[in-house]
């Protein structure tokens, strides 16, 4: 998911604030870097349209809200951010690797550990014989 | 349409002849592909990346050796019986724009072009999507304090990762930290800063656009070989500082915390400390076998074997499809 400089300062705002309208987003946004109305209209409208907000309308206005809070954008991010280099066909196969990892059920993790105890122990025996 | 000599025949001819080397030695290759899990597993992990490289490059260096086979014939330079015997172009100072030879040169390059483009646009969402991860995570890095070099990502989902094209860092989650004890992270964060320092985040990018030119299955399994290598190479670097058996049990507590980690992941331009192979890496720390240096003498038998193949294979291919087809 790309997020322009804008968009990610319109987020962190709808994060603080509980809903807003372009002129409220505007006023809060631009007061020291400057922009238009229509800017942080059509950047609400994108975050909208790449699911990031929810609108409902209230006269003749849209009130947006954060759809995602931060802790849950940042989880979407990283899901992305480990996904994004393959497409869908290659993703599909990659499961099927990634399975073998995911695929170490609690039985076969806690044999690792025995093995590594083992082989902890069998080298601490061979040391102390050694001496 | 007819390119002549003056206006550049013989360099359409030669790239022909790359073209046509490349894609049979991308063929011989992918036919031993499945050997190589078996062969690289008998290297060292150091041994095992050079091997790698290799076998993604050697379409590119089996298509030059080719280039320099046919040189003579092209040329109309006087060369040995048996060289001429294996590798002749007989139309060297003729191309057509509208033959085959054109016709493949051309979806050659559009298709390269849009490898390029597609890996191009993804490294820069992959990047712009990093940048977002660290802005919006600069409270809970400042709080943590773990390192200047590790961003910590404000994320219950337990994930280190390193990734990154220009400047890489390590990535670290909170819910990472808050599950594990103090010298687990510094094994996880240690593993994540070798990647760095290995290049990996970029190696990794150019392997997989060497490996693209290979059927699909191939070229996936080329590059988890290749993460497997990097991350067994990895491990080796943290346990010049911790004992392998404690980077072990790292490993196998980290991957029962992961076991809780939403869907699969892809780690093309990620190096995830859990993400490949945890049991071979385990045991590859606790047991470690005495494994080869790379084979230097088998390579280059490989390397000539696949050339000479080749430049047949171009030469047969030549003339069988010129059977058909006007050249």
């Amino acid at each position: 998911m790309v997020l322009g400089e804008l968009e990610k300062r319109v987020l962190h705002y709808l994060w603080e604030a509980p809903e807003a309208d372009a002129k409220q987003a505007h006023g809060a946004l631009t007061k020291r870097k400057g922009g238009t109305l229509n800017t942080i209209q059509s950047t609400l409208d994108r975050l909208f349209k790449k699911g990031l907000l929810t609108r409902q309308k209230q006269g003749h206005a849209y009130y947006y809200r954060a759809k995602l809070d931060r802790k849950e954008l940042i989880a979407q991010l990283i899901q992305d951010v480990t996904s994004d280099f393959i497409s869908k066909d290659e993703d599909s196969l990659m499961a099927a690797f990634t399975s073998v990892s995911a695929g170490l059920d609690d039985e076969k993790l806690s044999q690792l550990e025995t093995l590594i105890q083992q082989q902890r122990h069998r080298l601490s025996q061979e040391d102390s014989d050694a001496r | 349409m007819l390119v002549n000599e003056n206006e550049g025949a013989m360099i359409l001819n030669l790239l022909s002849i790359a073209l046509m080397g490349l894609l049979v030695a991308t063929a011989l290759m992918a036919v031993i592909s499945p050997l190589t899990a078996r062969l690289t597993a008998l290297l060292s992990a150091r041994a095992q990346k050079k091997a790698l490289w290799l076998f993604v490059a050697m379409p590119w260096v089996v298509s030059i050796a080719c280039v320099l086979i046919f040189a003579p014939s092209l040329f109309q330079v006087e060369s040995p019986l048996w060289l001429d015997t294996l590798a002749h172009w007989h139309h060297p100072s003729e191309f057509y724009l509208d033959s085959w030879h054109g016709a493949t040169l051309v979806l050659f390059i559009l298709g390269a072009a849009y490898v390029l483009a597609r890996k191009g646009l993804n490294a820069v969402r992959h990047l712009n999507t990093l940048n977002t991860l660290t802005q919006f995570s600069q409270g809970a890095t400042r709080h943590w304090d773990v390192g200047q070099d590790i961003v910590v990502l404000e994320s219950q989902i337990p994930s280190a990762f390193a990734a990154g094209l220009l400047r890489p860092k390590c990535y670290v989650t909170t819910g990472l930290i808050e599950r594990v004890c103090e010298t687990e992270l510094d094994i996880i964060i240690d593993h994540e800063r070798a990647h760095i320092r290995h290049k990996d985040t970029q190696k990794k990018l150019l392997f997989a656009l060497l490996a693209s030119l290979y059927p699909r299955p191939v070229a996936r399994r080329l590059n988890q070989l290749f993460s497997l290598a990097s991350e067994l190479l990895a491990d080796a670097r943290v346990s010049q500082s911790y004992c392998n058996f404690d980077i072990a049990q790292t490993l196998v507590s980290a991957a029962r915390i992961q076991r809780f980690l939403p869907g699969n992941v892809n780690p093309v331009l990620v190096n995830y400390f859990i993400a490949d192979d945890v049991e071979y890496r385990v045991r590859a720390l606790v047991d470690p076998q005495r494994l080869r240096a790379f084979p230097w003498t088998h390579c280059l038998l490989v390397v000539v074997l696949t050339t000479i193949l080749s430049s047949i294979g171009v030469d047969s291919l030549h003339h069988l499809i010129e059977a058909v087809f006007s050249h």
